[in-house]
């Protein structure tokens, strides 16, 4: 033993020495010089310009930027630059260039950091790992979302109008993630929206083709502890433990989602949704948003109080609007509209067999404190919506195909809706805990339109005729097109007709609860539905129809 | 004690270790005045000499080995009369009393050595026998260098044990889990390794390290020893104890037993039992070709570019049955061959043994009964999901052993092990119960078949050359395999408490085929030199070892979700609505999961180690060393892409050892140590692929970050020998772990998902006291009962840390898998002749954690169990023996709870059984 331990001894030795002897092969004589920088990146300022910033090195006094046309060009144009960040302006469209920064002082020169590529304007743009400096797209490029993209370190990605970004369907998880501190401004124009959808062709896309965005914002929910969003183990990120519900996350406006839903649990039947927000606060803007033919939700709350307007949802795989953990946010003016049941890309997930219209949840889970009695309860308010299912043109799902299950003790304030073409039931106040909200007046569904729905109300609602039709002002109608103009895919007409066009404002909701929305209030219009029977077709224009 | 202190002790062992080492042939051994010697020869009772045999000066430290020609010198013995205690594997050992050694002068004795034969301990059992076997164990443990626990042939024949994993319950501070998980000292069985002659068995279970001992019957057993104190001759990742299985040894005459048993199950036994339909040659543990993975799904692979009509054929090709049969409840049955014998090949005497058994056995889990817990606020529960209803287990077991050995001169003993065993287990689980998520009353099925098998062929050589060198040296190749083909789960929704729709979601018909093959090689060689005066020598030993291993898992699960039946067409059976128009039709969704489970892991340790033993005035040894290992793991996933992801692990150890043995009496020993372990992640917990647990609901998912945890241990133990075959021990031990591997629960949104840490630390500390004695102090008839009792009492704590992933209600608990308490206790009466035997034995383990809880839900505990067996052995006519065992005589239900919410519960039943054996 002793030999070994002695030849173990001299084998360490010798590592050292060589170690040691590999060091100073590598460095100028003095061996004081300062370190590499670290944490190099490139940030575009404007389409021809980029800023090239890296983390301090101790002791350097002095940097020098080197910038290359190709890789082995190194130093190529080298630049003193005294500080830690350096703008390069008058770049060339289409043409790369590469660069990386040595650290100097008065005892010599670091090794050289890492390299950085940066491309102006290139015709085709892939957005791929982690965007860490704000960055501004163009419309005129292609891009691609390749893999996990998050926007992280409190970087702001700028969408102008116009721009399209494809999720590339070949490559796992393709999504967009803002994450906390971080921003999306994406501002198109109903003229000009800004498209999210499948890299595949027109024809050949299917429900799952790519993830879909999630953004993650500072705001409140009621789970406790560490809770990680969908996604795979090292992909998935905290949404818990936020402090704010007025944070802002940016600005979403004329927006397509499109063939989103992407499973990221490989078969497990985790889809992601195709717009998540979890914990978004109330400084973010949302409108004129629409997801089409996603796997999973189309739109998906956990907890936060971001508003929202105009949004629409098509042939979503599985519900059109849920919430749960303590969202608190006010929306108006929703459509969600299924005529079949797509079936997914092959091998990209799951499709839902509990798809409803609303699905509202207060709390479940590991950190429910106090179970579905979790405080803050979700309290979101849903105003003019017109949700209409596919009915008996679909088999009947195993647990779904009802307008709204409102359950596990959320509570919530809902007027002015239509419910309508649901082949299990329009309505269903699912459990104990939710019909108490009932009685204590904490959730009150009320002025709601309920047609050709197999049953108006699930066998387990609770007190249906004194609760709703009588106190709450639910009415009842017959087939759907009495009250809505067009249903036929390809034509449809939300515009309400008939019944729908008066009553809607019967029951009046707590004041409090509709100030301060878009810089006024939740109104409440005499109309059932999501339009104006006086117009605009809001939804029209800017939304696409499509299955494929 | 601190964690620092404990370094700096262990740091002066390295120091002390490196100074010693070249010094140690010139230690002081205390030759002193008043001293004789015994000389003698060691044949065996043929005659032959017998050479390597341990010869002991019992009440001392005095040790000696005799040579190739059987010839020993005990030199330094105090003068007067002196007992010398004779042992060598595979003989019974000898003690010799009242030789008297003259001041200054030599006595001689002369010693015989007798063969210990099979048939001897199994079957005619005088008291003598009885006595020999039980005290070999004793000494066994009196005299390992370290703390081991040992069972022997004897005492497994005496209980009611069937397999390995009820014999080794027995072992003092030895908890098991599932009837068939070893875990030492109430540590979790990540912390206990298992070894077949020496030899690591790899593991057929994908999440653990452990290997289940019911795979081995206890009928090839000749004993199972477990050490508690690592030496740095034994794998370095041995942090809570080492469980060495011991197959029979040969014997020296020709034998020839024979044995069969009937058996029957309290409440399963010609009652209603669920099953599942079977195929194959089930009756032999193989599920069959038609459990096979149906080659239209392994054609589709994930699915990518499939159209269709495609992946309709893939819907209609599973085995068209799901659905569970009832029928009567079979008896248990057993019977077993071996033989054994030493004869003449070409001149060479080769001893062997054959043996082959086969058991098959009946079970029921009566009264299942499973719930989750929900936060209720204010820190209550309540359960959701809870459901109830039945399991039926049939399970085989066979297995054979085919041993062969030989001496080569005196000095050479060669010896070839052979082992294969199979088990498998087909069982169906029919449970109902309410379904929050979906809002609805549920019936669950779930038919399951799983075979796994262990291979082992091991060439072992021991030589001895001269006096003082002895080097052994062996390579075993072995394998693991463990199939779970084709399991089926199905769920209808109920009606009025019968089955009524076809259910339809994602997990209410799923196929899952899973695979896990794994083989290794083990390469190991040992030199001890002994040197210093030959009266009293001191041993240093060498060696080195190279393990490779090579695991393929693979997991694939094709979930049919309904598309478009309508509910009538949904209220047929499930033969019925799969037996593939439907599905051709394309009527369904089907949705794979293709590489969820799927990884590779080559894993290799190569080890080289050194250590001391030097006695010090004859009473106090003194075992110091250390152990290098380097461990390199390489883990390949796939991802549903396809795409490789590789994890790479390397890691060098050096983990000292430093124990002192010190004689206090002639009967009485203390022992001291401190030694360095490490655990290693296992394979699955370090693949970052996830799977869905269908049972639970819950997502797997491995964590490539994990590193291997270092564990500081600290022991220390009070033997005493009264008499022959009497012990009376009390230790203490404590345990410092630094990054300690947990299994932990990671919330995410709307969904649960396990994974693994490394928990900050945790600290473990116990006290254990072991007792066996004659009960002849009661009075006549006394002596014939022999009371044996263990009790190990713990207390550990971790601090789990890694609050940025995992939300832990209990910032400090104890480690999972740990028990307060676990106790062992037995009473064996032997008649006067003693031709009759009855063994009552009794064993509870406190309540211990099963899963951490995660925010605000308290921690999950499996609740203490009292399980009390009895087994009776008579003479029966012609030279049978019969024995009768009565198993599980209290039918204690299993009980898990989360706080108020009781989460798992079922009872096993009682169980009798019949045997005969017959011997020649």
């Amino acid at each position: 033993m002793s030999l070994l331990m002695r030849r173990l001894g001299v084998l360490g030795l010798a590592g050292t020495i060589a170690a040691g002897a590999a060091c100073s092969d590598s460095t100028t004589a003095s061996g004081n010089e300062p370190a590499a920088p670290a944490a190099l990146q490139a940030c575009q300022v404007t389409r021809n310009s980029v800023r090239i910033e890296w983390a301090r090195s101790a002791a350097a006094t002095a940097y020098t930027l080197e910038r290359a046309d190709v890789q082995p060009n190194f130093p190529g144009t080298a630049t003193e630059v005294p500080d830690t960040f350096a703008v390069v302006a008058s770049l060339t469209d289409n043409v790369v260039s590469y660069f990386r920064v040595k650290a100097s002082n008065t005892d010599g020169t670091s090794d050289a950091s890492s390299v950085v590529a940066f491309t102006a304007k290139a015709a085709e743009g892939v957005l791929q790992g982690d965007i860490t400096c704000s960055r501004t797209l163009m419309k005129d490029t292609a891009y691609t979302i390749r893999g996990y993209t998050k926007v992280k370190n409190g970087a702001v990605l700028t969408i102008p109008a116009g721009t399209t970004l494809k999720g590339d369907a070949a490559v796992a998880g393709s999504s967009l993630w803002i994450l906390r501190g971080s921003r999306i401004q994406a501002n198109g124009t109903s003229a000009e929206p800004i498209v999210f959808t499948s890299s595949k062709a027109a024809g050949t896309r299917a429900p799952g083709d790519w993830g879909g965005i999630i953004i993650v914002g500072n705001g409140i929910i009621n789970r406790s502890g560490t809770i990680l969003t969908e996604g795979p183990a090292g992909t998935n990120e905290q949404y818990s433990a936020g402090t704010s519900n007025t944070d802002n996350s940016g600005t979403l406006r004329y927006v397509r989602i499109e063939f989103a839903g992407y499973d990221v649990s490989g078969g497990a039947g985790q889809e992601l949704n195709s717009l998540s927000m979890y914990a978004v606060g109330s400084g973010t803007t949302l409108e004129y948003v629409e997801a089409l033919a996603g796997l999973d939700d189309s739109f998906e709350w956990w907890g936060g109080a971001v508003d929202g307007r105009y949004l629409v949802s098509y042939e979503s795989g599985d519900d059109h609007f849920d919430w749960t953990e303590g969202f608190r946010g006010r929306v108006q003016f929703l459509i969600g509209f299924q005529s079949a049941r797509l079936a997914p890309a092959p091998g990209r997930g799951t499709i839902s067999t509990d798809p409803e219209g609303f699905e509202g949840d207060g709390c479940a889970g590991t950190g429910c404190a106090s179970g579905e009695a979790s405080t803050p309860y979700s309290q979101p308010v849903f105003a003019n919506y017109t949700i209409v299912g596919p009915g008996t043109a679909t088999a009947l799902t195993s647990g779904g195909d009802n307008g709204a299950v409102i359950r596990r003790g959320t509570t919530g304030y809902f007027t002015g809706g239509i419910l309508a073409r649901w082949q299990r039931s329009g309505l269903s106040v699912r459990d104990t805990s939710t019909a108490n909200r009932v009685a204590a007046d904490s959730l009150i569904i009320a002025n709601l339109m309920l047609a050709e729905n197999t049953k108006n109300y699930l066998e387990n609602t609770v007190d249906t005729v004194t609760t709703y039709a009588t106190r709450n002002h639910v009415k009842e109608a017959g087939a759907a097109t009495t009250i809505l103009t067009s249903l036929t895919p390809g034509a449809l007409d939300f515009t309400p007709i008939g019944n729908a066009i008066t009553g809607g404002n019967t029951v009046t909701l707590p004041a409090s609860k509709l100030a301060g929305f878009f810089g006024g209030t939740v109104t409440q219009p005499a109309y059932f539905g999501a339009v104006d029977p006086a117009g605009p077709q809001w939804y029209s224009g800017w939304t696409l129809y499509a299955v494929n | 004690m601190t964690f620092r202190t404990f370094d700096r002790i262990m740091s002066v062992v390295r120091v002390l270790f490196l100074t010693l080492a070249p010094l140690a042939p010139l230690a002081p051994l205390g030759a002193q005045a008043e001293m004789g010697r015994i000389v003698g020869r060691v044949i065996t009772t043929d005659g032959a000499a017998l050479g390597g045999v341990v010869l002991e000066l019992v009440g001392t430290a005095l040790r000696t080995e005799s040579a190739v020609d059987g010839r020993y010198v005990l030199a330094g013995v105090p003068a007067g009369a002196a007992s010398v205690r004779a042992r060598y594997i595979g003989y019974l050992p000898k003690l010799v009393r009242g030789i008297e050694v003259p001041a200054g002068g030599t006595a001689t004795q002369d010693i015989a050595m007798q063969v210990q034969v099979v048939e001897l301990e199994e079957l005619a059992v005088t008291a003598e026998a009885e006595r020999g076997s039980v005290a070999r164990a004793i000494e066994e443990q009196r005299y390992a260098p370290n703390v081991v626990s040992s069972i022997t042939r004897e005492q497994i024949s005496k209980s009611p044990d069937s397999d390995a994993g009820q014999v080794v319950q027995r072992v003092s501070g030895v908890t098991v889990q599932d009837g068939k998980y070893v875990s030492v000292r109430g540590l979790g069985e990540r912390y206990t390794t298992t070894s077949l002659n020496g030899a690591r068995i790899p593991s057929p279970e994908p999440e653990k390290k452990i290997v289940p001992l019911d795979l081995f019957p206890a009928a090839l057993l000749e004993g199972i020893t477990t050490s508690k104190t690592f030496t740095p001759d034994q794998p370095g990742d041995f942090s809570g104890a080492q469980v060495d299985l011991k197959t029979r040894e040969f014997p020296a005459r020709r034998i020839a037993n024979a044995s069969i048993g009937i058996g029957l199950t309290d409440g399963a036994t010609g009652t209603d039992v669920i099953r599942a339909p079977r195929t194959g040659q089930e009756w032999l543990g193989f599920g069959g070709s038609g459990r096979d993975l149906p080659l239209a799904a392994r054609q589709a692979g994930d699915f990518t570019g499939l159209t269709q009509a495609e992946v309709n054929v893939v819907a209609a090709s599973f085995r068209n049955s799901w659905s569970a049969r009832t029928g009567a409840g079979q008896p248990n049955g057993s019977f077993g061959v071996s033989l054994g014998g030493e004869d003449p090949v070409f001149g060479q005497r080769v001893g062997y043994v054959a043996s082959f058994s086969y058991g098959q056995s009946q079970e029921k889990r009566a009264e299942e009964y499973r719930a989750q817990a929900e936060a209720q606020g204010g820190g209550r529960q309540t359960p959701v999901n809870a459901y109830g209803g039945s399991s039926g287990l049939v399970s085989v077991l066979w297995g054979g052993m085919l041993n062969f050995s030989t001496r080569i001169g005196a000095g050479t003993k060669l010896s070839l092990n052979n082992t294969y065993n199979r088990s498998a287990d087909n069982e169906a689980t029919v449970l109902h119960g309410f379904d929050e998520e979906f809002d609805t009353d549920l019936e669950r099925t779930r038919l399951t078949f799983v075979e796994r098998s262990v291979r082992s062929n091991q060439l072992n050589m021991e030589h001895r050359f001269g006096k003082r060198h002895f080097l052994d040296w062996s390579v075993t190749s072995a394998g693991v395999t463990r199939d779970e083909p084709d399991r089926s789960d199905l769920a209808y929704t109920l009606a009025n408490g019968q089955p009524d729709l076809w259910f339809g979601a994602p997990r209410s018909a799923n196929r899952t085929f899973s695979t896990l093959d794994e083989s290794s090689w083990n390469l190991g060689a040992n030199y001890r030199l002994l040197f210093g005066p030959v009266t009293n020598p001191a041993s240093f030993k060498v060696g080195t070892a190279w393990r490779s291993t090579t695991r393929d898992a693979d997991s694939r699960s094709y979930d049919i979700i309904n598309a478009t039946l309508a509910p009538n067409e949904r209220r047929a059976v499930a033969e019925q609505i799969f037996d593939g128009d439907y599905a051709l039709a394309g009527r369904f969704y089907l949705q794979p999961n293709a590489n969820a489970g799927r990884y590779s892991a080559d894993e290799t340790i190569t080890a080289g180690y050194g250590q001391l033993e030097l006695p010090f005035a004859g009473r106090v040894q003194l075992i110091a060393g250390a152990r290098v290992e380097h461990w390199n793991l390489d883990i390949t996933t796939l991802d549903p892409f396809g795409a490789r992801t590789a994890i790479p692990k390397e890691k060098t150890d050096v983990l000292p050892a430093l124990a002192i043995n010190i004689g206090l009496s002639h009967d009485q020993t203390l022992r001291l140590a401190a030694t360095e372990t490490v655990s290693r992640p296992e394979y699955r917990e370090v693949a970052n692929v996830q799977s869905f647990d269908f049972g639970g609901f819950l997502l797997t998912r491995g964590n490539e970050n994990l590193r291997r945890a270092l564990v500081k241990n600290l022991d220390a133990r009070w033997e005493w020998y009264p008499r022959s075959g009497e012990v009376l021990s009390l230790g203490v031990f404590a345990k410092f772990f630094k990054d300690p591997i947990e299994r932990a629960i990671e919330p995410l949104s709307g969904q649960q998902r396990i994974t693994f840490i490394n928990g900050d630390r945790a600290n473990n500390y116990g006290v254990e006291a072991e007792l066996r004695r004659r009960l002849d102090f009661l009075g006549s008839g006394g002596e014939r009962l022999t009371l044996y009792s263990n009790v190990t009492l713990m207390q550990s704590e971790i601090t789990p840390g890694n609050a940025a992933t995992v939300s832990l209600t209990e910032q400090h608990r104890p480690m999972v898998g740990q028990a307060p308490y676990v106790v062992n206790a037995g009473l064996t009466w032997l008649s006067v002749d003693a031709a009759w035997t009855a063994t009552l034995l009794y064993n509870v383990v406190g309540k211990r954690v099963t899963e951490a809880g995660a925010t605000p839900l308290p921690d999950t505990y499996d609740l203490e169990r009292h399980v009390v067996d009895f087994s009776l052995q008579t003479p029966f006519f012609l030279g049978a023996t019969m024995k009768v065992d009565a198993k599980n005589i209290l039918d204690t239900p299993y009980r898990q709870r989360q706080g108020e919410v009781m989460t798992l519960r079922y009872r096993a039943g009682r169980s009798l059984g019949l045997g005969f054996r017959w011997g020649l």
